[in-house]
């Protein structure tokens, strides 16, 4: 299993649409990735279930990945999280 | 039965109640459930067909323009496929329950966490996923409804996007809500699309039942299930007055406002959300010379914040199709109370906190409001209005805290508009004075003429007592107006008119004269402003100025330029 932690990103945190792209970067990948924040844990794979996080921007998001490909599942994710601009 | 509720998309309709779901809600009795592992079957069946025909649905919305609904609609169809929905409901079934209870069961345990959630807009979603959870039922039990005849008016607690999105077009006369403000999506939506919707109705909506008829009036917030013939009667003359209105507003859309000598005036519409500046590009427009950011602000307990400005903001600038979109900061101050932002009552509300003075002296909600404007650019072009300045400290300062937003979005890699050109409302006599120096602080001049008129003659516009004093056509507003233009000219800047006068055609020819490249204005007006353009030459405005300027009151003004043109 691979795990990492990567800040929310701004400005609101994980609300819809940053939530919907995490989602879509997640079904990338065949690997289950949960996420966990604020003692809540969801499937990564799931709008309603990153939503339920309520994680603000800035809340250390807990990302662990398990199965085929969870590494570049996890890279990918701290990328979209960290680096990339939200288009 | 009158019903009084809060207008929130205008407008007037007559119809039949159409209440969703009433017909199709889940019928135990009818739904006949099979094994486990059936209902597993026929759940994954309807939570793809149910997603698939929404993003149909999106896709039907989002050529025809309708981005706002087209994205609600996706994020509904990701919920209605979601897995941590669908494994809820699976594991209700493995415990016995039939799909429609499993499903209405497991959207209830997902509306719940997320109304736990301390943030607004998340709680506000458990609506949503309450709404997926009925259309999943819906998909389960087959419940074909049967529409009402005629002209229909939804009617409901809540009215989801998609079964506004789904009704046949034509078919959809007006929204009544039973909970909610102006800002719930349904209520967006009636809007955007130009279908009169009152909300707020409360527990009296359940008074309306399917297939009653009914008269509402989206400007009032009214609801009459008795009408009479003459409140009828009443009623489709509105209509037909309307239709006149928007048939004169079609006929002068394609024409330019020019004078007979071939001077040309530009016109920019005045508007608060996307559904009005659709209307106003409709109107032919040539952009948005004052979009008043307020009406997000205004009637509810807290602020919106950046996300919500944001959405609100591209909207306007999408809805502009690539015309230029200037964006007031928030104008408020004692004569404009806000619920979510209180200010210190004040003996003098017009000389005290308001506007840019509010803004500045709170940085935090300045800069939450001017990211959002900044990344809405990144949509379209936008430009920024700071309202009642004084002087350039204030636009220096304005300036700095614009740089520190645009740093910090470019640090986070969030994408904005760099180089947003920035205007000063010329509202205040101390900034029309000041034109020439001002106009090196900043990119272009909108000239506010109703709080120029009341600070320059004295008058409190929101005093009635004061109504007949406050006319902008008083010779001392007139020079003010030419000191800008001026100045303005001297900096190399344009200039335009907003507020009041930039609707009065009597006051057309004057502007022209003085120099003023665009007006700012109600689309409604947009047919009389360019027929009292088309029908004059530079000389003769020229000449009705020269005369205008050196009367000794408004009045006389006003009468000299109804008696020089006439209706």
């Amino acid at each position: 299993m691979i795990e990492a932690i990567f800040p929310a990103p701004g400005p609101t945190g994980l609300h819809a649409r940053t939530a919907g792209l995490l989602m879509k970067a997640a079904s990338a990948f065949k690997a289950r990735i949960d996420v966990s924040a604020n003692g809540r844990t969801a499937d990564a794979k799931s709008v309603m279930g990153l939503l339920a996080l309520g994680a603000e921007a800035g809340t250390p998001l807990t990302i662990r990945a398990d199965g085929p490909e969870a590494e570049q599942a996890v890279k990918a994710i701290g990328a979209f999280l960290t680096g990339k601009p939200i288009k | 039965m009158k019903l009084k509720g809060i207008g929130v998309s205008p407008g007037i309709a007559h119809g039949r109640i159409y209440r969703p779901g009433e017909s199709g809600e889940p019928r135990p009795e009818t739904y006949v459930p099979g094994t486990p592992s059936e209902e597993q079957a026929r759940l994954s069946a309807a939570s793809a067909e149910l997603a698939a025909r929404l993003n149909k649905a999106a896709d039907t919305r989002r050529r025809q323009g309708e981005t706002e609904t087209a994205d609600i609609l996706e994020v509904h169809a990701l919920m209605a496929a979601d897995p941590e929905l669908l494994q809820s409901a699976e594991r209700e079934i493995a415990a016995g329950h039939d799909a429609p209870a499993a499903v209405l069961a497991a959207a209830e345990e997902q509306a719940a966490r997320l109304e736990s959630l301390k943030d607004d807009y998340l709680r506000e979603r458990a609506a949503d996923v309450r709404d997926i959870g009925r259309s999943l039922v819906r998909t389960l039990t087959g419940g074909e409804e049967t529409l009402p005849e005629g002209p229909l008016l939804i009617t409901g607690q809540e009215i989801s996007p998609e079964l506004l999105g789904e009704l046949p077009a034509g078919r959809l006369a007006g929204v009544l809500l039973g909970g909610g403000s102006a800002t719930v999506h349904a209520a967006i939506l009636a809007k955007a699309r130009g279908i009169p919707a009152v909300a707020g109705l409360g527990a009296a909506l359940d008074q309306l039942k399917e297939g009653m008829t009914a008269l509402m009036d989206g400007n009032a917030g009214t609801v009459n299930t008795a009408p009479t013939a003459a409140d009828i009667a009443a009623a489709e003359t509105a209509v037909i007055a309307a239709r006149r209105e928007a048939e004169k507003q079609r006929e002068w859309a394609g024409v330019s406002a020019i004078t007979r000598d071939g001077v040309k005036i530009r016109l920019f519409a005045n508007a608060s959300v996307a559904a009005e500046v659709k209307a106003a590009m409709d109107a032919g427009a040539e952009g948005i010379g004052l979009l008043r950011s307020e009406f997000l602000f205004f009637g509810r307990d807290t602020l919106p914040d950046e996300e919500e400005q944001y959405r609100a903001y591209r909207a306007a600038v999408e809805a502009a199709g690539g015309k230029p979109c200037a964006i007031r900061t928030l104008d408020v101050g004692g004569d404009k109370p806000l619920k979510a932002l209180p200010l210190p009552r004040e003996e003098n509300p017009f000389l005290g906190q308001r506007a840019i003075r509010v803004s500045l002296a709170r940085p935090g909600l300045f800069r939450t409001q001017l990211r959002a404007i900044l990344r809405a650019g990144a949509a379209g072009p936008v430009s920024i209005l700071l309202p009642m300045v004084t002087d350039a400290s204030e636009v220096v300062a304005a300036r700095e805290h614009i740089a520190a937003c645009c740093h910090d979005l470019q640090r986070a890699g969030i994408s904005f508009a760099e180089n947003v050109p920035l205007g000063v409302m010329v509202e205040t006599p101390a900034a029309a004075l000041l034109a020439s120096s001002l106009g090196k602080h900043c990119d272009f001049f909108s000239l506010g003429t109703n709080d120029l008129t009341q600070y320059a003659l004295a008058a409190d516009r929101s005093n009635p007592a004061m109504a007949g004093l406050g006319d902008y056509l008083h010779p001392a507003v007139l020079r003010l107006i030419g000191f800008t233009v001026q100045g303005g000219g001297e900096a190399g800047i344009p200039v335009s008119v907003c507020g009041e006068m930039a609707a009065d055609p009597l006051a057309a020819p004057l502007l022209l004269a003085l120099g003023v490249s665009d007006l700012s204005l109600a689309p409604a007006a947009f047919p009389r402003v360019k027929r009292a353009v088309c029908r004059i030459t530079m000389p003769e405005a020229r000449a009705l100025l020269e005369s205008a300027m050196n009367m000794p009151t408004a009045a006389a003004v006003r009468d000299f330029l109804q008696s020089k043109l006439p209706e």
